[in-house]
């Protein structure tokens, strides 16, 4: 065949970059071009973000119909338009922008994470599950195979194995039962359909193995290699036959929702009836990844850098949720989180804490905090985003797009919130990731308006302390102390508490406390 | 296919007839790569190009053919589909060498149509590509010396050595070790030299100075300058008044908030994309440059060794860029870009 319209890979630059470049100019630069020859096959082999483009664009051209571009970029000023009665904003992008619906699986690939696809049934979360399956080199059949379907009806034994029928005859001890453990546990890509019909005491199962990676039966253990996780939800609300156990959905690291098709690519739909190809059955071998490319791809996503600005926006932003004045007596207890423990009514909770502007302050506008594991995953998926766009360093914009699929079901909206209760903010109570983007934007616009990337004191005792305490003087270290003391006094006095002071401060009793006792050690030599 | 079959030779016909399913179903996906693919004028490409090829190979070598039809079909579907040929396009260069120059190379055509094809056909869109270069200047010393390759290999190290001719100057280093392999009768006549100037020494020459071949046509006492770039309203390629720094052998342009790389020599000039970093580590060859043998810049009067050149600039807000062989001086009242042999 000459050519197979499905099967093409761009051979092209995904995101050409002014990057320095070989002035080495071969034959063959003369003789490549829209024609392959064999002289093509000398190029020189491919950078793994390269690859990774390539397998995101070949989806999104060839595999999955109309993509929406929602993570959108822009390196200049973007045509915008206000649309409808609602006055929304259509942006048209100025950089180069991405579908979430599949960007965010192939992120969680390349970094060996767990993704939720979302969405009403016949919107291709299965397909596109199965798709990321065959991208880590497995043949259709072996995927489509080694999918777990969730059943009212499914099993331990279903998901993890059956002991062997006549060892459990036979054996004089546990260790002497062998089992037949199910195939797709040694699989780097797993992939569980409609998770929400698997009844709950087999979700404690699967719990295990997504989050510890290993899976037992009968005593014996079946260590699981490292992979990428797809889970398939029609409705992630609890829609499905059981309720999802809340540790299952927190081990869920980002949620993708399939958005509606768009008639307007019918001719493509009816392309792929008429020429009756299905794209999982024709997913070009150039990006198809091998366990040590994706292993490799792994370590150069960690080696990229989130430089201290950025990161420094981040902690301001997660320093907005979790204090709840009202929920505790000593400092450290005024969370969400001893609130949600004592099991009292949040309404009641709620109730008692007026002294803040509830429509100003962001962490009005939610019910929980954001956990360890929420940052963690946030950070990780925010330096796949920057490779994947060929980036060493995380801007900003990479941690605003990835945030709201990360923080989704994990940061929950409080609907009573007065902020929910404004006209122009009703939209956000449906819409989930406009919610947790715009509190980003809010809360950038709060770092900004502080000047906190110019004027920021815990920054200053952070870096001093964090040049180590070894020949630091006894009067210095006093001097430290009376400057944490004199702060802690200006933050206090007469001013509300909010969120990202509230870390600050206990930052600052920390590096009290380090200070103390070092000056204790200090007076005992 | 089965109205032109009429028109087309029997030989191809025949071809066509027996694979009729599988040529028919290549179309068809044609259509549905190329939005813009026209069958009539595919059939006419078919005929006026493909058709005198399958001929010519039929005629020195016949077992060929059907291998020859296959891979100029499937070349010619993607050159029609991508509006690179065909009877509806401006230039009629793509027709040209099919009509022309492959009929003519039919036995290097039926060694390896695929790569023949496709590399002739990739190396015209390339040379095409690059503003400053002569692709009918190419084309014509293709249909006058290719028929000399005794092998694919010989054709293709032809193919480039020409394009240097012709003004791809980045493929200078390329095309002297292609020079190297190729008779020194058919060089000599490529480049145009004197053949009391043996290979070697021809070689050496180019190898050592780009400029050797226009210092040569040149008359004792006359100055050399060239101009490149020029402003992009009148078709060059820069916005607004170049700098240019040293890059190794070549040069790198800032122009607003593009770069490009520049290589020059006696056959012609080109730019191809560069980046700032390029640019900013380039700034330091300028200093490392410098030495007693550097050129001066007096007024307008530019002297680099004993040659003094009146420069058509004025003198305010001059500068220089320079390397072994080559001055390139660029001034605030200029879009284009002076490049002088040292």
């Amino acid at each position: 065949m000459p050519f197979n319209i499905f099967q093409r890979v761009s051979q092209a630059p995904t995101n050409p970059k002014a990057a320095t470049r070989s002035r080495n100019f071969d034959i063959a630069d003369l003789y490549q071009g829209a024609v392959q020859t064999e002289l093509d096959g000398d190029v020189p082999q491919q950078a793994l973000d390269e690859k990774l483009r390539q397998a995101y664009f070949w989806i999104v051209n060839s595999a999955i119909i109309s993509p929406h571009y929602d993570i959108e970029y822009n390196n200049e000023p973007p045509q915008s338009f206000v649309v409808g009665d609602s006055k929304r904003r259509l942006t048209l992008p100025s950089a180069q922008s991405y579908s979430s619906y599949v960007l965010l699986p192939l992120l969680t690939f390349a970094t060996r994470r767990k993704c939720l696809f979302i969405g009403g049934p016949g919107r291709g979360k299965t397909a596109s599950a199965i798709l990321m399956g065959i991208l880590a080199g497995y043949p259709v059949k072996e995927v489509r195979r080694a999918m777990q379907h969730g059943h009212p009806q499914m099993t331990i034994a279903d998901l993890l194995g059956n002991p062997l029928p006549a060892d459990l005859v036979s054996a004089q001890s546990m260790e002497d039962i062998r089992i037949a453990w199910r195939s797709w546990l040694s699989m780097r890509v797993k992939i569980i359909d409609e998770y929400n019909r698997i009844p709950t005491r087999t979700q404690s199962a699967l719990l295990t193995v997504m989050g510890d990676n290993y899976a037992e039966v009968l005593n014996h253990i079946f260590e699981c290699p490292d992979s990428a996780w797809y889970l398939t939800a029609n409705d992630d609300q609890g829609g499905g036959t059981y309720q999802v156990i809340e540790a299952l959905r927190d081990r869920i690291d980002v949620i993708v929702q399939a958005l509606a098709f768009n008639p307007r690519f019918l001719n493509d739909l009816l392309l792929r009836i008429e020429e009756n190809v299905r794209p999982e059955e024709v997913v070009p071998r150039e990006i198809v990844f091998t366990e040590a490319e994706i292993n490799q791809m792994n370590k150069e996503i960690l080696q990229v850098e989130i430089s201290h600005a950025v990161r420094r926006r981040l902690e301001f932003f997660a320093s907005q949720f979790e204090l709840s004045e009202t929920a505790g007596v000593q400092f450290e207890y005024m969370t969400k989180d001893t609130a949600r423990l004592s099991a009292v009514e949040w309404s009641q909770v709620i109730a008692t804490d007026n002294g803040r502007d509830r429509l100003k302050d962001l962490g009005c506008q939610t019910m929980n905090g954001l956990s360890v594991r929420n940052l963690m995953t946030l950070l990780i998926y925010a330096k796949a985003l920057a490779y994947f766009r060929g980036n060493q360093i995380v801007e900003l914009d990479d941690v605003r797009q990835v945030l709201p699929f990360v923080l989704n079901d994990k940061l929950r909206p409080d609907l009573d919130a007065p902020f929910f209760a404004l006209p122009q903010n009703a939209g956000f109570r449906c819409d989930s990731i406009s919610w947790l983007r715009n509190i980003f934007d809010l809360s950038n616009d709060e770092f900004n308006r502080l000047d906190l990337d110019r004027d920021d004191p815990v920054q200053a005792l952070e870096i001093e302390f964090a040049k180590g305490l070894e020949g630091v003087s006894e009067s210095e270290t006093r001097t430290r102390i009376t400057r944490i003391e004199r702060l802690v006094g200006e933050w206090t006095k007469g001013r509300k508490l909010y969120g990202h002071i509230y870390d600050d401060l206990l930052k600052l009793k920390y590096l009290h406390q380090r200070y103390t006792n070092y000056l204790h050690w200090l007076r005992s030599q | 296919m089965t109205n032109s079959s009429m028109t087309i030779s029997p030989v191809l016909a025949k071809i066509l007839r027996a694979g009729r399913p599988q040529f028919n179903a290549r179309v068809a996906e044609a259509r549905h790569r190329y939005p813009a693919f026209k069958t009539e004028g595919f059939t006419d490409f078919l005929i006026k190009g493909v058709d005198p090829l399958v001929q010519a190979v039929d005629k020195v070598a016949s077992d060929y053919c059907s291998r020859v039809a296959v891979a100029a079909y499937d070349i010619a579907l993607n050159l029609v589909g991508r509006d690179l040929a065909g009877p509806h396009i401006h230039n009629q260069r793509m027709n040209r060498l099919w009509q022309d120059i492959l009929p003519a190379l039919a036995l290097r055509v039926a060694d390896n149509p695929q790569l023949v094809l496709g590399a002739l056909s990739n190396a015209l869109i390339n040379i095409e590509a690059l503003p400053d270069t002569r692709p009918d200047q190419w084309l014509a010393r293709m249909q006058k010396f290719s028929s000399q390759a005794a092998s694919v290999q010989h054709l293709l190290n032809i193919g480039v050595l020409a394009a240097w001719c012709c003004g791809a100057a980045h493929f200078r280093q390329a095309a002297l070790r292609a020079a190297a392999t190729l008779p020194e009768a058919l060089v000599q006549d490529l480049i145009g030299v004197d053949k009391k100037i043996s290979l070697g020494l021809l070689l050496q020459n180019l190898e050592n100075n780009p400029w050797w071949l226009l210092q040569l046509q040149t008359a004792v006492g006359q100055s050399i300058q060239k101009e490149v770039g020029a402003f992009s309203g009148f078709g060059g390629y820069f916005s607004m008044p170049p700098q240019v720094r040293v890059n190794g052998d070549g040069f790198v342009v800032k122009n607003g908030d593009r770069y490009n790389i520049l290589i020059a020599d006696a056959y012609g000039a080109v730019f191809l994309p560069a980046s700032e970093v390029e640019f900013t580590a380039a700034s330091t060859c300028l200093s490392n440059n410098k030495n007693s043998t550097s050129p001066v810049l007096q007024g307008s009067r530019l002297t680099s060794g004993n040659h003094t050149l009146e420069l058509q600039f004025p003198a305010d807000g001059l500068e220089l860029a320079f390397n072994e062989h080559t001055i390139a001086v660029t001034s605030p009242y200029s879009f284009a870009i002076t490049l002088v042999p040292r």
